[in-house]
């Protein structure tokens, strides 16, 4: 059998087993490009999607509360409100794509073929992660080009944006891969997403300034690493933020840092993964 | 074994009399029975999630207009609260209705073989349709008045016209529910199922004055794009009837919201008997 293949192929005398050095990059792009095309496959749902819901929310509240509300942070109300609405969306979407993968491969099964690969822990993790973290930023590009049409902001800090969209996708990437491994079904993911995402993303200064909430919210807030997601991202796009610019980098390098931790040692250790 | 089934089953026959051919008077009651009865134990089975995700909603909109346009609102002298209170329960009641009958058609199309049992059960188009529509009304309903409890945190207080409140919710249910049926009929994958409500309901349902008043919409093209969308008469009607104020007339809002369910009816109940897409 051997020798057939051996003869039949040419350059096949290659056969036996692969080598690679201290990283399997072949692996880890086939995880990522695997995970991105996921996503791309069914584009409607996964970018047009949440465009139109992230327009609606902006249309809802402009007409809703513009004629009540009319400057916050020295901007117009749908100004303050673009940035807030464009990365709730890549948090939400970057949290989608990792957790729906896990737990739909945990559910059919299927895990094992990211399982079995010579792929380990770290490389699982970050292909993941980053895949989710793409789809959040290109859900991110789409929404604010969308925006801009109907509500022309300017950016005053491209740095802090772009660090902010992908430190905010990565972040919410990394949530939706524990929270994946965590879940044993549907039910589980969906009471993440109604139980955490949700709260944490619509009561965490996507629609108001901090500055309103009373004492102890106000302080509350300053504890929540979603707050600082929004508040940077908008901080770069109308050049003001409740918090110090420094002080958003870094709470989400260090929120990163620790939930890529969190992740890894989960798959490393195989919790609820392998048995 | 087979001596003693052999044996029962002339039996079984002779006590029973000949088997005969049932003869339906008015209607398959017993069948429509069963059926809006296999479609709530369903619906129960993910009750939970369905009635918990839109009360968390409706909670997280309020909270979140209160904390951004609280006391600006309260200058404006409208109990703004219960303005939104209202659209979230009206909107909650119609999304509720299109995913009660079309999340359960569509998995009875693609996931299972459910919706031969239904097709080639005794039942006529009317009677199918009858039995969803019920369920699809009932369940939303409940999720309805549930998140009304919600509100009352939030100061949503008691209907101003019960009666009308509640015709009103049924209403919406119904047409959504068809709708429902409407769109799944017409989607082959889920994917598409989702995109209609996402491209199309969502649109409809969010931009027809749930969370604001006509007034809000620039004077001109957009409002009368505005007023065209059937759905906004339908808030508006439901709007008079839960807090006693509305931008039209009752009966006019009433009577357009008829017209629109005789018009997804006609369109549902030809979908059925034709077997469209649902019959080999």
């Amino acid at each position: 059998m051997t020798d057939i293949i051996r003869h039949s192929r040419p350059g096949a005398s290659r056969l036996g087993p692969r080598s690679y050095g201290r990283v399997n990059w072949i692996g880890w792009r086939s995880l990522y490009l695997k995970e991105v095309r996921r996503f791309l496959n069914v584009a409607t749902q996964t970018v047009a999607a949440p465009v139109v819901t992230t327009l609606l929310f902006l249309a809802i509240f402009t007409l809703a509360l513009g004629h009540a509300v009319e400057v916050v942070r020295g901007v117009p109300f749908a100004v303050f409100l673009a940035p807030g609405l464009i990365v709730m969306a890549m948090a939400q979407n970057a949290f989608a794509n990792t957790s729906s993968s896990l737990v739909i491969s945990k559910v059919q099964g299927n895990i094992v073929d990211v399982l079995m690969p010579p792929i380990n822990a770290l490389e699982m993790v970050t292909a993941y992660a980053l895949a989710g973290a793409t789809r959040g930023v290109v859900v991110g590009f789409t929404t604010g080009l969308c925006m801009w049409i109907f509500v022309p902001f300017q950016i005053s800090d491209w740095g802090l944006v772009l660090f902010h969209g992908v430190c905010a996708s990565m972040m919410l990437s990394l949530i939706g891969i524990i929270g994946g491994i965590w879940a044993d079904k549907f039910d589980h993911m969906a009471a993440i997403t109604n139980f955490v995402i949700t709260p944490f993303s619509f009561l965490s200064g996507t629609f108001y300034s901090i500055e309103r909430l009373p004492e102890p919210f106000h302080t509350i807030a300053y504890f929540n690493p979603f707050f600082y997601m929004i508040d940077g991202f908008r901080h770069g796009v109308i050049g003001s933020g409740d918090a110090p610019y420094w002080l958003g980098i870094v709470v989400m390098l260090g929120i990163d840092t620790v939930l890529g931790l969190i992740a890894w040692r989960m798959v490393a250790s195989g919790y609820k993964l392998k048995n | 074994m087979t001596d003693r089934a052999a044996d029962d089953r002339p039996r079984a026959f002779a006590t029973k009399g000949a088997p005969q051919i049932r003869i339906f008077r008015l209607g398959n009651v017993l069948g429509m029975i069963s059926l809006m009865r296999r479609e709530a134990l369903r619906e129960y089975r993910w009750f939970g999630m369905a009635v918990v995700g839109p009360a968390i909603q409706a909670i997280l909109f309020a909270a979140v207009f209160t904390l951004a346009a609280g006391d600006a609102l309260a200058r404006t002298g409208v109990d703004f609260m219960a303005f939104i209170g209202a659209g979230l329960v009206i909107s909650a009641v119609m999304q509720r209705g299109l995913e009660t009958t079309g999340y359960s058609l569509m998995f009875d199309k693609l996931e299972s073989d459910g919706l031969n049992d239904v097709l080639s059960a005794p039942l006529n188009t009317l009677e199918i349709l009858t039995a969803y529509l019920v369920n699809g009304i009932v369940v939303s309903l409940i999720i309805g008045i549930g998140i009304w409890l919600c509100l009352f945190l939030f100061g949503l207080g008691l209907p101003q016209h019960p009666l009308a409140t509640l015709f009103f919710m049924a209403l919406a249910a119904g047409i959504f529910s068809l709708g429902g049926i409407i769109g799944a009929v017409f989607s082959a994958k889920w994917d598409s199922f989702a995109g209609k409500e996402t491209f199309i309901v969502a649109p409809v349902l969010f931009l027809s004055g749930t969370f604001f008043p006509i007034t809000a919409v620039p004077d001109g093209l957009w409002r009368t794009i505005f007023q065209a969308n059937p759905i906004y008469y339908l808030v508006d009607g439901f709007r008079w009837a839960a807090l006693g104020y509305g931008d039209t007339d009752p009966l006019t809002s009433a009577g357009i919201g008829l017209v629109v369910f005789a018009i997804v009816l006609a369109v549902a109940a030809r979908l059925l008997s034709t077997g469209y897409r649902i019959k080999p």
